[in-house]
C-alpha cells in the first residue's frame, strides 16, 4: 500500500472520536486575567463587546484549521517551531516560537502575577488593608508565584490530586453564578442584554474591542495534534472546535449578561466621570459576587479566584520550563537551559527563567493596576505574531511542497488563512480600546520583539551559521525526530502515526 | 442511543482534560526506532529489539495538574527471572548542582542480599556508565517472586499538556539514551547471572 492510500485510509477510519476531540478541545478558564477583560470588555462595549467576541471567534476556528494542517505534515515535538522552520526559515521559527510561548508568558504570566494577588485579597478586607501597608496586594502574586517556582524546583506537585473537582468546580462556580446574576432581579437598568445596545455607526469602536474578545479564547488551538488521529477528521475536528468555542462564548456571555445586570458600572471617582469605571477593575467581581448571593457569594467567589489564580501560576511555572528546556533540544536556545537538577531532575534554569519574567516585570511595573490591559494586549500580539506567521508557513508549504501527504488538509483554502490572517491584523491594528493607545501595546512589545528578533538573527547566523530566512527541509525535520530509518522520501512521520495505530 | 453515549464519554470525568489516553506512548515508540512492538492496550507496549538482545515494557503515568498535566513514560526491564524476596532498592543521581555519583537506598527487603547487591553496583563501572546520563526521575530495582525488574521513569519521553498557556510539549528521548538504558539492563542482567 502507498504512502498516499494508507493515509486516504487512516483518515477515512481514523483511531479518536468526537468525544475525545470536544474533551480536548478548548475549555472555560477561570483565570483572573480572562474574568477581569470579559468584565471590562462588556462594561466598555456592551453589544458591541459581544460582537466582537464572536468575530474572534470566527477568526479562531479559521485559524485551528490551518494548526490542523500543520500539526498533520509535521507531528512533532517541535511543533510551532518545527512547522515556522519548514515554512519560512529558522530566523522566524525562533522569533515566532519564543513569542508564542516566552513573550506570552512575559506578558500575560506578569498580569496573572499582579491580578492574582489583588483578585485574592479583594474578597478579605482586613488581609487586603494589611497588604496595602506592606507594598501592595499583587505582592501576594509574587510569593505565588516564587512558592509555585520553589515546589516544582523539588518536582512537588499540588493540585494534582483533585484536579477533576476543581476544574468542575471553577467551571460550575462561573455557571452559577452567571445563572444567579442573569435569573436574579435587575440592579441596573440596561438598554439591552449585555447594557450599550449594538450600534455600528462606529465600526472602529467594535474592532477596537476584537483583540480583547480573541484572549478569551486562548488555547483554541490545543486539539489541533489531534487531527491526523481523528476519525473523518474534516467534519469532527470543526464541529468540536466549533461547539468548544461556542461554549466558552456562550458561558462568558452568560457572565457578562449577569454582571452588567448586577453592578452598577459607576466612575471610580466621581469628579471623573470620564476616568476608569468600577467595571475595569477587580472589584466589580466581589461587587458582583455580593450582589448575588450576599457575603457567602464573596467568599465563594473569593476563593474560586484564589483557587484558579494559583493553578494558572502552578501551570506557568510547570509547563514554560519544559517548553524552554525542549527549545534548547531544537537548538533554538542554548544547552544550559536543558539543565536538570541530578537530584530532582527538573528543569532548574527553565524554572529560574519563568518565575523570574513575571515577577521581575511585575516589580518594575510596581504592580501598577492600569498596566493590566497593556500586558494582555501585548500578549494578544505576540500570539497574534505566531498565528500569522504558521498560517505563512502552511501557505508556503502548499505552495513548495503540494506533493507532500497531509493526514489532514485545512478545507476551503485558502479562505481559512485570509479570514485568520487578514482579522489578526486588523484586530493589531485596532488593539487599543477607548481609554488607550497603541503605543501602551505596542511600545512594551515592540521592544521585546525586536530583542528577540536580534536574538534569533544572532543564534541562526553565528551560532547555528545557518541561512535564516531559508526553510528547513521537511525530510529534515522529521528524521532528526523519528529517526531515518522510519522515514521514507516524500513521506511525513504521518507514516509512523498511521503505522502505530495499526499496531494499536 | 449514540447521542446518549456520546454524552456520557463526554461528561465521565475520570481524566485530565485534554489527556489522549496513548499519545505520548506513540510518540515513546516512535523514538524507541526500529524495534518489534507488542502493543498489551493504549497506555502499555511490549518492546523488543529485532536482535532480541534488548526488550522492556512501556507504560504510560497521569501527574495531573491543575489546568495541566504531564504525562509520563515508565520502562520495565526483567533483569533476572530467578524468584527473590521481595526488595525495591532506590537509585537517584547524588551532587547538589552536578551529577557525583549514584546513591542507593533500600525502601523494602532489607537483607544481606540487597546489601551484597549494592556492592556489586557500586562497583560496576558498566552500571555506572549506563545510569550516569540518564535522565530519570525515578530508578528503581525490585525483586519478588517473578523475578527482578529494573524499573525507569525518564524525563525524556514525557509530555506536558496545558491547557493555560495551551501548550502540549513532548520531550523526546534520545537515542542515546536508549543505548544507555538498554546497557543499563544488559549490565545488570550480567550482574545478576554472575551471582
Amino acid at each position: 500500500m502507498t504512502l498516499h492510500k494508507k493515509l486516504e485510509a487512516h483518515l477515512e477510519r481514523g483511531v479518536v472520536g468526537f468525544p475525545t476531540a470536544l474533551a480536548s478541545s478548548v475549555g472555560v478558564i477561570m483565570a483572573s486575567p480572562v474574568i477581569l477583560t470579559a468584565t471590562s470588555g462588556f462594561g466598555m462595549g456592551g453589544g458591541s463587546f459581544a460582537l466582537a467576541m464572536v468575530i474572534a471567534l470566527i477568526m479562531m476556528l479559521a485559524q485551528t484549521t490551518t494548526f490542523a494542517e500543520a500539526a498533520a505534515i509535521l507531528p512533532t515535538s517541535g511543533s510551532t517551531y518545527d512547522y515556522i522552520a519548514c515554512g519560512l526559515g529558522r530566523f522566524l521559527a525562533i522569533v515566532g516560537t519564543i513569542s508564542a510561548y516566552l513573550i506570552v508568558h512575559l506578558f500575560a504570566g506578569t498580569s496573572e502575577t499582579i491580578l492574582s494577588g489583588i483578585m485574592a485579597l479583594v474578597n478579605f478586607e482586613h488581609m487586603n488593608s494589611v497588604m496595602e501597608a506592606h507594598g501592595g496586594s499583587w505582592m501576594v502574586g509574587v510569593g505565588l508565584v516564587c512558592l509555585f517556582g520553589i515546589l516544582n524546583a523539588f518536582g512537588i506537585h499540588v493540585f494534582g490530586k483533585v484536579e477533576v473537582i476543581l476544574t468542575f468546580g471553577m467551571w460550575a462556580t462561573l455557571t452559577i453564578f452567571g445563572l444567579a446574576g442573569v435569573l436574579e432581579a435587575p440592579a441596573v437598568k440596561l438598554d439591552s442584554l449585555f447594557g450599550s445596545p449594538l450600534s455600528f455607526a462606529d465600526p472602529e469602536a467594535i474592532l477596537s474591542l476584537v483583540g480583547l474578545a480573541m484572549f478569551m479564547f486562548v488555547g483554541s488551538e490545543l486539539v489541533t495534534p489531534l487531527a491526523p488521529e481523528l476519525k473523518n477528521s474534516s467534519k469532527t475536528l470543526p464541529r468540536a472546535m466549533g461547539i468548544g468555542l461556542v461554549g466558552v462564548a456562550s458561558c462568558m456571555f452568560l457572565y457578562g449578561m449577569a454582571v452588567l445586570r448586577q453592578v452598577e458600572n459607576t466612575p471610580m471617582d466621581p469628579k471623573n466621570p470620564n476616568g476608569a469605571h468600577l467595571l475595569d477593575t477587580p472589584m466589580a467581581i466581589p461587587a458582583f459576587a455580593e450582589h448575588v448571593m450576599g457575603p457567602f457569594g464573596r467568599i465563594w467567589l473569593g476563593l474560586g479566584l484564589l483557587f484558579a489564580g494559583g493553578a494558572c501560576i502552578n501551570t506557568l511555572v510547570a509547563a514554560v520550563p519544559r517548553i524552554i528546556y525542549g527549545m534548547a533540544l531544537d537548538g533554538a536556545l542554548p544547552k544550559f537551559f536543558a539543565y536538570l537538577h541530578p537530584r530532582f531532575k527538573t528543569p532548574w534554569v527553565g524554572i529560574l527563567v519563568a518565575v523570574l519574567m513575571p515577577t521581575s516585570y511585575a516589580i518594575y511595573l510596581d504592580g501598577n493596576l492600569d498596566s493590566i490591559f497593556a500586558l494582555v494586549l501585548a500578549a494578544v500580539c505576540a500570539w497574534g505574531l505566531a498565528y500569522i506567521l504558521v498560517t505563512l508557513s502552511v501557505v508556503s508549504l502548499r505552495i513548495r511542497r503540494p506533493d507532500f501527504p497531509r493526514a489532514y488538509k485545512s478545507p476551503f483554502f485558502p479562505i481559512p488563512q485570509i479570514i485568520s490572517t487578514v482579522g489578526i491584523l486588523i484586530a493589531m491594528w485596532y488593539i487599543a480600546p477607548p481609554g488607550m493607545t497603541r503605543a501602551d501595546v505596542f511600545v512594551p512589545f515592540g521592544i521585546i520583539l525586536g530583542i528577540t528578533a536580534i536574538y534569533a538573527l544572532f543564534w541562526t547566523v553565528v551560532v547555528q551559521k545557518q541561512n535564516p530566512f531559508k526553510p528547513v527541509d521537511i525530510e529534515t525535520v522529521l528524521e532528526e525526530e523519528f529517526g531515518k530509518a522510519e522515514v521514507l522520501h516524500g513521506s511525513s512521520a504521518n507514516n509512523a502515526a498511521v503505522l502505530g495505530s495499526e499496531a494499536a | 442511543m449514540a447521542v446518549l453515549q456520546t454524552m456520557r464519554q463526554f461528561w465521565a470525568p475520570k481524566q485530565p482534560k485534554a489527556y489522549r489516553v496513548g499519545a505520548t506512548l506513540q510518540k515513546v515508540m516512535r523514538n524507541l526506532g526500529d524495534m518489534q512492538f507488542d502493543q498489551q492496550s493504549l497506555s502499555h507496549v511490549r518492546f523488543a529489539s529485532k536482535d532480541g538482545t534488548f526488550s522492556g515494557e512501556l507504560k504510560e503515568k497521569i501527574e495531573p495538574l491543575l489546568f495541566a498535566h504531564t504525562v509520563v513514560s515508565e520502562f520495565s526491564f526483567s533483569v533476572s527471572d530467578r524468584p527473590v524476596a521481595p526488595f525495591r532498592i532506590d537509585i537517584r543521581h547524588g551532587g547538589a548542582i552536578k551529577r557525583t555519583g549514584l546513591v542507593y537506598t533500600v525502601k523494602g527487603g532489607n537483607t544481606p542480599v540487597t546489601a551484597s547487591l549494592i556492592r556489586k553496583m557500586q562497583v560496576s563501572d558498566k552500571v555506572q556508565t549506563a545510569l550516569m546520563p540518564l535522565d530519570f526521575k525515578h530508578c528503581q530495582l525490585m525483586g519478588d517472586a517473578s523475578g527482578i525488574r529494573l524499573v525507569i521513569e525518564h524525563f525524556g519521553g514525557s509530555e506536558v499538556v496545558a491547557t493555560f498557556p495551551a501548550v502540549r510539549r513532548y520531550i523526546r528521548i534520545t537515542p542515546a539514551q536508549i543505548n544507555c538504558m538498554r546497557d543499563a539492563s544488559q549490565a545488570l542482567q550480567k550482574l545478576l547471572a554472575a551471582d
